[in-house]
This record gives structure tokens, sequence and C-alpha cells, in this order.
């Protein structure tokens, strides 16, 4: 392949994917290289400077965390030994001819480090039974919490009407505290009692007999929708009646 | 990095509460909430910890135990059956943390050598203060080393991923806003968790209460009622306190809330209060808060393997800080007060997502540790190894960096210059002269991989000489020895330090 044929082969990687064409440059590359190094290769190879500037600092996060570039201070170099290596790994990448010298003593290091590190307790994972066993306990905790929480929220409620009552609190103050308590519980009214609406059978429902949609209605209790994070509960229609 | 097949468990003993997660979600350890409140305290015949403590007469109880530890305490002062004295914080952190092993236990979350456990601890805590933990909660019983530990933050960046499929890297700043605390981490997240700067500040939400309450003496001020005036004004305060608590939680959801008062006690019987006037309370302490997440930011560019020294990133425009950063998330109980994610929305660029770590956002930590052993961690800030160098046969050493010891320290970026790590051989009192060698303890339960020249770190022969030692450690993973022989350039392979 010729310079130019080369060039433009770079150019066109790195318009499809800048971070393939860097790593392109570092495999390539016989000693680390630094920003600028690559940058100019990449420019060497007719990608052009403003597009290099551009993107280089998303590709620089990229190299930080690619399973095959090692980044040493202000250098990047291609690293054939993977980041979570094993000490088998290491030894069978030790008997390869084309391990670079860079590697060689990180490989040297994981060996070393397995030799002299002991399993803890010799311990393996546990089968899986283990935590089917305890889930039962966990989950009748949970249980027991969603009971407790959704009582809770009930007997907060009526301590606070009841407080509000006490307290001789305005229609308006009442009512906007309740709601703003239910609201927290993800529960949206329908409606307001007192108010004049038009009948709608999918959100209303008559306090006596039956009426026809569109017929004109008074609100006599709110209605709630809870707004669950994954769907909408219809709890209850407003009471309404002619 | 490998997964573990060991059920996990998660502990958040936080300052607060103390809370306990599986993978499947939190784990209900309280009597009627789902955390235990953290309060320990005498009671007749014994230390009792949790919702029982709360029964005690405030003298015989201590709130927050935790604190002892960030404070470096060894003694606080409670009313004991022997009388008022100075007691060991270990003892009472030690019943604290055996009563929710307990009671995880029940619940099937055996912590005491079936289970991985990870344990949650401050970024800002140092390698005295981890280890302290970590000893405490093994005499309560628990399986853990240095390993378990998990920053906070991490943890609560970990809640966020375990929810998703992250394709590429992605950079984290995790906003913690709890009760005590402010903490405020730069992550990068992909198939592992990397820190890249932590910090942690008193700067949090108790205050806020105590705000609003003034701000709501100051409106019935202007509505014509004067508290101190009041035929009961302690009363009344009482009632406002209260009352503030309620609005922050009001506001939460609604645009206004509404202060109910007793008409017998204040003369009139309510008050409307604005989300707009509890932001204008709120905003000093945001204003600060900007310039803590300002100065993670810079500090993550030194980690971040962006080259450049203390003076080029002090110039670096806080837009370009900002711009770097996907998502932006939301941890700890006061991230629910709308503001915070308000005044961060306005902070980062619209690229920048703001989200809440999990929900609710209190339980992101606890969450985060059930799932650490998932994500394999590399804390560049505070790395989790010490360096010795010893000498006559192991004989004699030295701690030329101690694990968990920041990297870069605030007041470094300020000063400009080069910023690093660093000892030498007059403050580690070495010999003038013989040979010695470097040590790596690793506090993760992973290697170090980090060479010197050609040569491992671990093991590496140096020539003692008290005058020309020199050890420096860089944030983007540099190191630099001078010894009697001349001078060894060397790195930490890609901070691949810790993890599971």
């Amino acid at each position: 392949m010729t310079e130019r044929s080369r060039g433009k082969a770079l150019a066109g990687r790195f318009a499809g994917d800048p971070v393939a064409a860097v790593c392109h440059v570092l495999r390539r590359a016989a000693a680390p290289l630094t920003a600028t190094d690559i940058k100019q290769a990449l420019q060497d190879g007719g990608v052009a400077k403003a597009d290099v500037d551009r993107v280089w600092p998303r590709v620089q996060r990229k190299l930080a965390a690619h399973d095959e570039v090692l980044v040493a201070g202000r250098t990047y170099r291609w690293s054939v030994v993977p980041k979570a290596v094993t000490a088998t790994q290491a030894l069978e990448l030790l008997g390869e001819a084309r391990i670079p010298a860079g590697d060689k003593a990180l490989l040297v290091d994981v060996v070393r480090a397995a030799l002299t590190h002991q399993p803890e307790n010799g311990k393996h994972a546990e089968d899986s039974s283990d935590a089917e066993d305890s889930s039962d306990a966990e989950d009748e905790a949970r249980r027991r919490q969603s009971a407790i929480d959704a009582v809770r929220a009930l007997a907060e409620l009526a301590s606070e009407a009841e407080e509000l009552a006490v307290n001789e609190a305005r229609p308006e103050a009442l009512i906007h505290r309740l709601r703003a308590r239910v609201k927290r519980s993800g529960l949206e009214p329908i409606d307001r009692a007192g108010d004049e609406t038009t009948f709608d059978r999918r959100r209303h429902k008559p306090i006596d007999g039956a009426i026809r949609d569109g017929a004109r209605v008074l609100v006599v209790r709110p209605g709630y929708v809870w707004k669950a994070p994954t769907e909408e509960v219809l709890i209850a229609k407003a009471v309404v009646e002619e | 990095m490998s997964a573990t097949r060991r059920p996990t468990v998660g502990l958040d003993f936080g300052t607060s509460t103390t809370s306990v997660a599986s993978p499947r979600g939190v784990v209900p350890i309280g009597t009627d909430e789902s955390w235990m409140p953290s309060v320990v305290g005498y009671g007749d015949v014994s230390i009792v910890a949790g919702e029982e403590a709360l029964e005690l007469d405030p003298s015989q109880l201590v709130r927050s135990i935790k604190r002892a530890i960030t404070d470096n305490r060894t003694f606080v002062r409670v009313d004991t059956p022997t009388g008022i004295r100075d007691v060991r914080a270990d003892d009472l952190i030690v019943a604290l943390l055996r009563e929710a092993a307990d009671r995880a236990a029940a619940r099937g979350q055996d912590s005491s050598g079936g289970r991985a456990v990870q344990l949650g601890c401050p970024a800002m805590w140092d390698g005295r203060q981890r280890t302290r933990l970590v000893e405490l909660a093994r005499r309560a019983g628990l399986a853990v080393s240095l390993a378990s530990l998990v920053d906070e933050p991490v943890a609560a960046g970990i809640a966020w991923l375990a929810r998703r499929e992250v394709r590429t890297p992605q950079r984290l700043l995790v906003f913690d806003m709890g009760g005590g605390t402010l903490d405020i981490a730069v992550l990068n997240v992909g198939k592992d968790v990397s820190v890249l700067a932590a910090l942690g500040v008193a700067e949090a939400g108790d205050a806020l209460d105590e705000l609003i309450a003034e701000d709501l003496d100051n409106a019935l001020g202007a509505s014509g009622v004067d508290v101190d005036s009041l035929s009961a004004p302690r009363r009344a305060r009482g009632r406002l306190r209260d009352a503030a608590r309620e609005a922050k939680i009001g506001l939460s959801t609604m645009e206004e809330h509404v202060v109910v008062l007793p008409r017998r006690l204040f003369g009139i019987s309510d008050l409307w209060y604005t989300r707009e006037q509890l932001n204008a309370v709120f905003a000093p302490q945001l204003d600060r808060a900007e310039l803590y997440v300002e100065a993670a930011l810079r500090a993550a560019q030194l980690t971040g393997h962006v080259p450049g020294t203390a003076s080029d990133i002090l110039r670096t425009p806080f837009e370009e800080l900002a711009a770097a950063v996907d998502v932006v998330l939301l941890s700890g109980g006061m991230s629910q007060v709308p503001y915070v994610a308000q005044r961060l929305r306005e902070l980062f660029p619209l690229p920048t997502a703001i989200e809440v770590a999990a929900t609710p956002p209190e339980s992101a930590v606890v969450l985060g540790l059930a799932n650490a052993a998932r994500y394999g961690r590399i804390n560049m800030y505070r790395p989790a190894f010490d360096i010795l160098l010893e000498w006559n046969h192991g004989r004699e050493s030295r701690t030329v960096y101690h694990a968990y010891t920041p990297l870069v320290e605030t007041r470094q970026i300020a000063r400009g210059g080069d910023i690093r790590y660093e000892r030498n051989g007059t403050e580690l009192s070495l010999p003038p002269t013989g040979k010695g060698k470097l040590k790596v303890v690793s506090h993760s339960g992973h290697r170090v991989r980090a060479t010197l020249g050609v040569r491992s770190l671990d093991g590496f022969p140096v020539a003692l000489n008290e005058e020309k030692f020199e050890f420096a450690i860089y944030p983007n993973g540099r190191i630099s020895l001078t010894d009697g022989s001349g001078t060894h350039d060397g790195h930490i392979a890609d901070w691949n330090l810790s993890g599971t």
C-alpha cells in the first residue's frame, strides 16, 4: 500500500469511527505516543486538523476506558494485556513471542502476585440456592414494609386532617394541604368537590342512577388517579350528581 | 472486570440512618421504616441501638455517632448507668453495626461470612478512618476488609449504573446532599467505575430548615404578627420550625404551600409560602455548592488523563469543564428539593442530563453498595495501596505513601504549578546510605500494576540516600523516584488499582 492510499484509508477510518482510527495509529506505533503525536499522525494520514481537534476530547475519554489502550502519564500505548488479566492468561501471553517489552513487566507482576496471594480461605462462589433460601425472609420484610408504608400514609393524612380541623383552617387551605400530601404518593385528583363539569363515564360515577355522557353535573367527591412509575391506575372516579 | 457470584449485601452506615440492601433492593431493617436510626445509647443494663435508643433520655443517647470517626474523636460524653462519663465511641459504633447486622441476618442477609459485604464510607475519609470502620465492623461480626469499603458517591453512581447498560464511557458528577454533608464526586463509568475527584464539605440540608423558619417569621412580621410579642413566643417558634420542615417537603411537589397556624396562638390562620421564597433562602447555600462543583471538576482534570499543569487547569473556562460531564446524578434527601435540580440544570449545558441516582434518592448509596461487586472500582484520587520502603531485611521500613491520601489537595490547585504527592528522605528520616526496596501493599484485594523503568514498582531496589531520596506520584499516574543511583520514572498502569 502506498503512503497516499494508506493516508486515505486512515482518513476514511477516522470519518467512520475516530476512536478506531486512533487505535489503528497506536497499534502501528513502535513506542508510546503523546496526544500531540497521535494528532500529528492523523493529520499525516489526511485528517483535517480542525476535525481532529473537534473530536479529540471525546476520543480521549474513550481511550482512557479502552481495554487495549494503556494510558501512562501523557502517553498512550497499545497493550495486548487485558485490564483484568488472570495469572493463567498472563503466563500464556508471556509465552507468546510478540509481547511488547512494556507489557512484560506487567505480566510478570500478575504472575508473581498470583503465586504469593492466598485465596481467601479457599472459598468459592456459593450456589445460588443460598440466595433462594434467604429470599423468603427478604421478600417477607419488603411485603411488611409496603403494608406499613401504605398505612403510614393513611395515618399521616388522618393526623394532618385533624390538626387542620382543630386549627380551623379555611377550606381552600385544607384542600390544598390534603391534595399536596396525596400528590407526594403520586395521586392526582379528578375534579374538585363543588365544581360543575360535563359527565364523562370514564372519569365520573353517578351518585345514583345513570347519567348520559355530556350532561352537566356537580362534583360531589373528587376522584383520584395514581400515577405509578410505569402506569396510571384509576383509583376512584369522581362522584357526581345531575 | 469479573463479576462475583457470591451474594452481596450492602450496608450504609449513615450519619442519620443505617440501611441494608441486597441486589434486589432495599431490605427493610427498621421497626417501622426501611432504615434504622443511627442512634445509640446506654439503657439501664446495656448499650442499645436504633429505635430503642430513641426512647432514652437525651442525655443517655448519641445521635450521628458516625461523626466520631469523621472528627477523629475517641470518646463521646453520655449518661451511663454509672453516671455521666466519656465512653469509647468505638464501643457504641460496634453496638450499632451489630444491631444492623443482626436485623439484616433475620431478613436473609447474613453478613458474617456467607455473603460479600460492601460498606459505604465518605469519600473524604483517610486510610486511618477507613481502617477504623473496618475494624469496628469486624468486631460487630461483619466479614469485611478494606476492599469491602466503597466511597459513598461511587455507590450512588453504581446505583445509577446498575439500572442501565452503558455502551460508551460516561463522565458523571454525583451531587449528594444529605442532612449533614455535601459530597461531590466526579466519576468515569463504563465496565469499571473510576473516581477522578471527590470532596465532601459540611454544607447541607439541616441549615435550610432554620432558614425557612426565619423566613416564615419574617413573613408573619410583614403580615403584622410579631412573634416576640405573642403570648407564647417560644411555643410559636417551635411551631414555625415544624412548619418549616413541612413547607420544605410540601414544596417538593407543589409550587406553593399553605402553613396553617393555630389562630389562638398566632392571631391569623394561615400563611402562604411559595417555592420562589424557599429558593431565595436556599440560594446562598447552592451558590457555595456550585463553587465546590467547580473545584471537583478542576481536580478531575488532573486525574482524567488530561495533560496540563495546575495553571492550565485554573485557566480552563468552567463551561469547558461542565461540558465534559454527561450526567449529573442527584443523591441524598436534599436532592428532592426541586431548586437543587434547577440550579444544576442552569449550571450545566443542555446535553448534560440531570437525573436522580435512584428512587428515592436517599436510598442510592445502599442500593449502589449492594451492586458494587459487579463493577471494578478505581480510586485515582485516593489510591487504595500503601507504598513502603524497607531495608535491613524488612526489619526497618517507612511508609512512602499512605493509602487513601489524596494526591490532589484543593489548595494545590489554587496555588498553581506542578501538582503531585511527594515525600523526601529527610521527612522519612532515611539512613544516609544502604540498600532498600519498595513494597506495594494493596488494600483493594487486587494487585497494583505499576512500574519504575522496566521493573515492577513492587520490589524495586532503592539506593538509600537521605539527602537525595524523593518520591512523587502525579495525579495522572506518573511515578518518579530519585535515590542514590539516579532518577527513575514510571507509571501506575491505567489506574487499574482496585475492584472485585
